[in-house]
């Protein structure tokens, strides 16, 4: 699971779960959080749910003025995921970033 | 609550059971967020990936069935014979209705019990070879089984019984014709 790669959004998604994953967060959360809309993290979340790297439940009481809350989590399987995929993509990331400053230096070497 | 908003509402409130019961606890989870938006355009813009989420989810799930109601065709037009009497095609019809039940439970059960399905080729091999090995078997035993018969026949008649003519293999020998009677002069 951990070598799999992950689109932009869906590590944007991991990243802000995986910041506190004990903590059951909402979807309108991660939205306003990730700056996903409703129709690209909510699909995301099911196919993160379908691998078992997300888990879900509603929220136990009514609370007043509002509806019940579906929240989410990160699953055991999912944090070890969202660790390993997070850091591929920094060093990925890192390593462009030197590349990029590198290159004009062989061309010119060339 | 504007109108449009109640309208997106309802529509999804109404067809989460056309998810099944697993999804729509998602598409109903995305409706209950609606409301922590602030003004009325955010809460449509939230509902509308709603119904985003539901078009794609109900997409996802008419691929699958085209798809295995395009597997069951090809199926059916290779192992069903075309006339059940032709000894070259000696496969049971009975065998077929089975092995498009067997093609569709397959995937059901496997989700039942193995969890779902994980992307990659090893999951995808486990999933499809035996399935296509045994169409494979099935198609070669069905092939050997065929020309086994053919052969058979050939050897016994001398024709060939795939052909509706009956090509002649070996011609048969020749027998002496009776002469034709002479035409009578008068």
């Amino acid at each position: 699971v951990a070598d799999r790669r992950f689109s932009a959004q869906t590590l944007a998604l991991l990243g802000a779960l995986e910041e506190d994953p004990t903590v059951w967060r909402h979807g309108y959360e991660l939205a306003k959080e990730t700056g996903l809309k409703s129709g690209t993290l909510y699909p995301v979340l099911i196919r993160l749910a379908d691998r078992g790297l997300v888990e879900a439940r509603w929220e136990d009481e009514q609370p007043a003025g509002r509806p019940r809350r579906h929240l989410y989590r990160l699953t055991p399987d999912g944090l070890a995921a969202a660790r390993a995929a997070l850091s591929e993509a920094r060093s990925r990331r890192q390593g462009a970033g030197i590349a990029a400053v590198r290159r004009p230096v062989r061309a010119k070497e060339a | 609550m504007s109108v449009i908003e109640r309208m997106l509402r309802s529509l999804l409130r109404r067809s989460a059971w056309l998810l099944g019961p697993d999804r729509a606890e998602w598409l109903r989870g995305l409706v209950a967020e609606a409301s922590e938006m602030g003004d009325g355009r955010g809460r449509v813009v939230w509902l509308l990936g709603g119904v985003w989420l539901l078009a794609g989810e109900l997409w996802r799930g008419a691929i699958r069935v085209l798809m295995f109601i395009a597997a069951a065709g090809v199926v059916v037009w290779v192992t069903l014979p075309r006339s059940s009497s032709d000894v070259a095609v000696p496969i049971n019809r009975i065998a077929v209705p089975p092995f498009l039940g067997w093609m569709a439970l397959l995937p059901l059960l496997v989700r039942r019990f193995y969890g779902p399905v994980r992307d990659g080729w090893l999951p995808w091999a486990v999933r499809v070879g035996p399935r296509a090995c045994r169409f494979q078997g099935r198609l070669a035993a069905v092939c050997a089984a065929g020309t086994a018969a053919l052969v058979l026949a050939a050897l016994t008649t001398g024709t060939i019984a795939i052909f509706p003519h009956k090509v002649r293999l070996f011609s048969p020998p020749r027998t002496a014709a009776a002469p034709r009677a002479a035409p009578n002069p008068s």
